[in-house]
């Protein structure tokens, strides 16, 4: 897995490459884990090249969700392609996590 | 037609299991979301006895095969030398709780259950003995299409 970030404003983006698994999850979960204790204000991860993802890498967001809140950190996923987003609703994460089709519609949103 | 592959209880072997399946289910033609989700089965569980056996610091094989008979799929996972799984004891995940609790893991066996028709384990001679069925319509259908071509 590979993972990018940059700042677009206020927004910090992180794109996720390859497979997100039990392998690898620590290295988002580092990612995030820093964001968040730099008090980004928005934390976009933009999934269009993500290949995969299980449990694992899921629960890396869903660990984080308090955090955010608590710290009233903007956070969301956008850009899956089929098989991830699949995924993530047959768990039903839509109810907890926001999602967007793509980067520029998750950047709207933070505005 | 059934097909073996055995792996040594390592997270690096996951995607090693994952790049067999995704052969095998592209050679019968499984459409992607399937393919996707069959493969995430295995790499759930796989995963959950990797960081198991990790715990008891013991690095220990296991073995996985996979059938397919009249449009039914079959993976069995065979994690020797470990205490009795009870299937049974476990709760789907509560997204809810999860979040309160700040958890990472939970949520794999409920993927498993939700996407498999029928998940069991069995235990004979210290081995856990995962059972798992999805029944695949397309397959009879692409298999009786090809029949008339």
């Amino acid at each position: 897995m590979n993972l990018t970030a940059e700042h677009q404003a206020n927004v910090y983006l992180l794109h996720v490459e390859g497979d997100l698994d039990a392998s690898s999850s620590i290295i988002l979960d580092n990612a995030m884990q820093e964001a968040i204790q730099r008090n980004e204000k928005a934390i976009i991860v933009n999934c269009e090249k993500l290949n995969y993802i299980s449990s694992a890498g899921l629960g890396v967001f869903m660990s984080h969700l308090s955090d955010l809140e608590e710290k009233n950190i903007f956070f969301a996923l956008c850009s899956m392609n089929e098989k991830v987003k699949n995924v993530f609703d047959i768990l039903g994460l839509g109810e907890l996590i926001k999602y967007y089709p793509n980067q520029d519609l998750a950047l709207q949103a933070v505005k | 037609m059934k097909y073996n592959i055995s792996i040594k209880a390592e997270k690096k072997n996951l995607k090693k299991v994952r790049t067999f399946l995704e052969n095998i289910f592209a050679q019968m033609q499984v459409p992607e979301v399937e393919r996707n989700q069959l493969i995430l089965v295995v790499d759930e569980i796989l995963a959950n006895l990797i960081i198991h056996s990790a715990k008891s610091d013991m690095q220990k094989d296991i073995d996985i095969s996979l059938s397919e008979n009249a449009g039914e799929v079959t993976f069995e996972i065979y994690d020797y030398n470990s205490p009795y799984f009870d299937l049974t004891q476990h709760e789907d995940a509560n997204l809810q709780d999860l979040k309160k609790q700040k958890r990472k893991g939970g949520m794999g066996l409920t993927l498993v259950k939700n996407i498999m028709d029928e998940v069991e384990v069995s235990y004979e001679d210290n081995t856990n003995i995962w059972r798992l069925q999805k029944k695949l319509p397309f397959l009879i259908l692409k298999k009786s299409k090809n029949t008339y071509e």
